[in-house]
């Protein structure tokens, strides 16, 4: 290259121009959001995907099943788990979230174009600054209802790909000599810290709890896939085969509903995104939003998560839930 | 959605109006899909495939190009009934065309991108993440800082990119002629916005 080159600064000032510049457009023309919203669903008729999304999972639980067939010998189990994992990983999406948000056999809101733009308006998040809040730099998901309870299709993602990593600290405990209560903890202990710091508050300014109870129970879904009393995948006089089928109805609990099991928020996001939750106030006497919330209270139960957060806001290391609930705002509206 | 083969529309369109139709007739609710028959469903569903073309855009400062457009398209092959307004995974074939200020570049390759677009829109609307590995060539003009400014170079450019803001890094060797001083590797960067 030429050494008679342009002076540095002169530049360094076309770069930030131009990273300015670039800055600017996309800011124009944002994602909706890394997040969920299962608040803009209240109210709408969803079908119930458990069977259709059980339907998927298995699909590609028999595809691994003659995959490995195909290679023909035993397998370590930890090697099975990652094949599974990797059979739908993709660039920091999942493959089971990617089909569910596009296919037309997912009963979903929003769906289509015109409730994309109602969506658009409506988003929880949607008051936040779409160039400054990097949780809008992700597209949003839809929200399904699996066994009654009503999720974002990023759970399949926190379920079935985040949780792999979960399963991997777990196991690492392990290994290490911990029990299995003891690896239970680590393992929830350390997917707290991603989820306040790399993968979500530090970066998106919300603290998802339906996140980490999806997280928790697909580590539970990764140990017992192909080993335990009750595996998915069995190696059988020579020939691996699908013992039992996946069922979320073994995961899914109402804490995965975002609108019943708030957030933690940070202040700057909690301020726009409260302002947004005080729209809905009047749907909690819609008939459908009581019933489904009344069945949720039916089945709920302290969860692995919630004692760790529990304990965490005691600690004064993070703040109360509740604090960020509809039932709260609402109320808090009305004095 | 450019050229999604009728036949899969049918296809997905008759497995979902099957229920429909079995509650027009009997006036009872909708019969469950067996197990079998939704498995069934559920298999077309992800095997049924489809090439499809999309345009693909970018600006950005780079060198040696310094201030460069592209226009081009990525080539993917993917369920045939996903809408992608919320986002899709495109694997494929691109290619790319992009004059600069200081040069012009083609580049060909391969890339894989996470991206979402609006309904019949030719273009990819929002990138979320995606990289791409393409074998380019190059020619400078003008105002290039290379020396000599003019000349042909061919190699290689790997991008990355992310909302908003897209990264490229690559190499490339001269290929046409130039006094003996004149260095025969370039190394590239750039950073822009697009894919």
């Amino acid at each position: 290259m030429r050494g008679t080159a342009r002076p540095a600064s002169a530049h360094f000032g076309l770069f930030a121009l131009v990273v300015a510049l670039l800055l600017g457009l996309g800011g124009g023309d944002a994602a909706e959001g890394l997040e969920t919203d299962q608040f803009f669903a209240w109210g709408r008729h969803l079908e119930d995907m458990t069977e259709v999304l059980n339907a998927r999972v298995n699909l590609e639980l028999e595809r691994l099943v003659a995959e490995l067939n195909r290679d023909g010998r035993e397998r370590r189990c930890q090697n099975v788990r990652f094949r599974f994992f990797k059979r739908h990983r993709m660039l920091f999406f999942d493959g089971f979230e990617t089909w569910s948000v596009n296919s037309p056999l997912v009963s979903r809101s929003p769906s289509g174009p015109e409730e994309m733009r109602e969506f658009e308006r409506k988003y929880l998040y949607g008051g936040t600054s779409p160039l400054f809040d990097t949780g809008r730099w992700m597209p949003p998901s839809p929200t399904v209802e699996v066994d009654g309870v009503r999720l974002g299709t990023d759970k399949l993602t926190h379920l079935l790909g985040t949780a792999w990593y979960y399963h991997r600290w777990y196991r690492k405990a392990s290994l290490r000599g911990a029990t299995p209560a003891e690896a239970e903890d680590r393992a929830v202990r350390r997917g707290l810290q991603h989820e306040i710091t790399i993968l979500g508050r530090a970066v998106s300014g919300v603290l998802s709890l339906a996140d980490l109870e999806a997280n928790y129970e697909g580590m539970w879904f990764y140990e017992h896939l192909c080993a335990g009393d009750d595996p998915n995948i069995v190696y059988d006089a020579g020939v691996w085969r699908l013992r039992r089928p996946f069922d979320l109805r073994d995961y899914v609990t109402p804490e995965w509903d975002e609108s019943y099991q708030p957030n933690i928020y940070v202040r700057r996001k909690w301020e726009k995104v409260k302002q947004r939750m005080l729209g809905y106030c009047s749907m909690l006497e819609h008939p459908r939003v009581r019933a489904m919330r009344q069945a949720y209270r039916e089945r709920d139960r302290v969860t692995e998560t919630e004692r760790l957060i529990d304990e965490m806001v005691v600690a004064g290391k993070l703040p109360d839930p509740s604090g960020f609930s509809i039932e709260r705002v609402c109320r808090e509206a009305a004095n | 959605m450019p050229n999604t083969p009728f036949a899969v529309g049918a296809l997905v369109f008759g497995l979902l109006a099957s229920p429909a139709a079995a509650q027009e007739v009997g006036g009872d609710p909708p019969a469950e899909p067996s197990e079998s028959e939704l498995a069934a469903r559920v298999r077309a569903d992800v095997d049924e495939t489809s090439l499809r073309w999309l345009g693909i855009a970018r600006v950005r400062y780079s060198i040696p190009l310094e201030f460069s457009a592209g226009g081009g398209a990525i080539l993917a092959r993917m369920p045939a009934s996903h809408d992608c307004t919320t986002f899709c995974e495109y694997r494929g074939f691109v290619a790319q065309i992009e004059p600069g200020s200081a040069g012009g570049q083609l580049g060909v390759g391969y890339a894989r991108v996470i991206a979402a677009n609006k309904p019949r829109a030719a273009f990819l609307n929002n990138v979320y993440v995606g990289w791409s590995a393409r074998a380019v060539l190059v020619r400078t003009w003008g105002d290039s800082e290379l020396d000599p400014a003019r000349q042909t170079l061919a190699g290689f450019e790997g991008q990355f990119a992310l909302p908003r803001i897209s990264f490229n890094l690559g190499v490339l060797r001269r290929i046409s002629s130039a006094h003996e001083d004149a260095d025969r590797y370039v190394y590239t960067a750039g950073i822009g916005w697009g894919f």
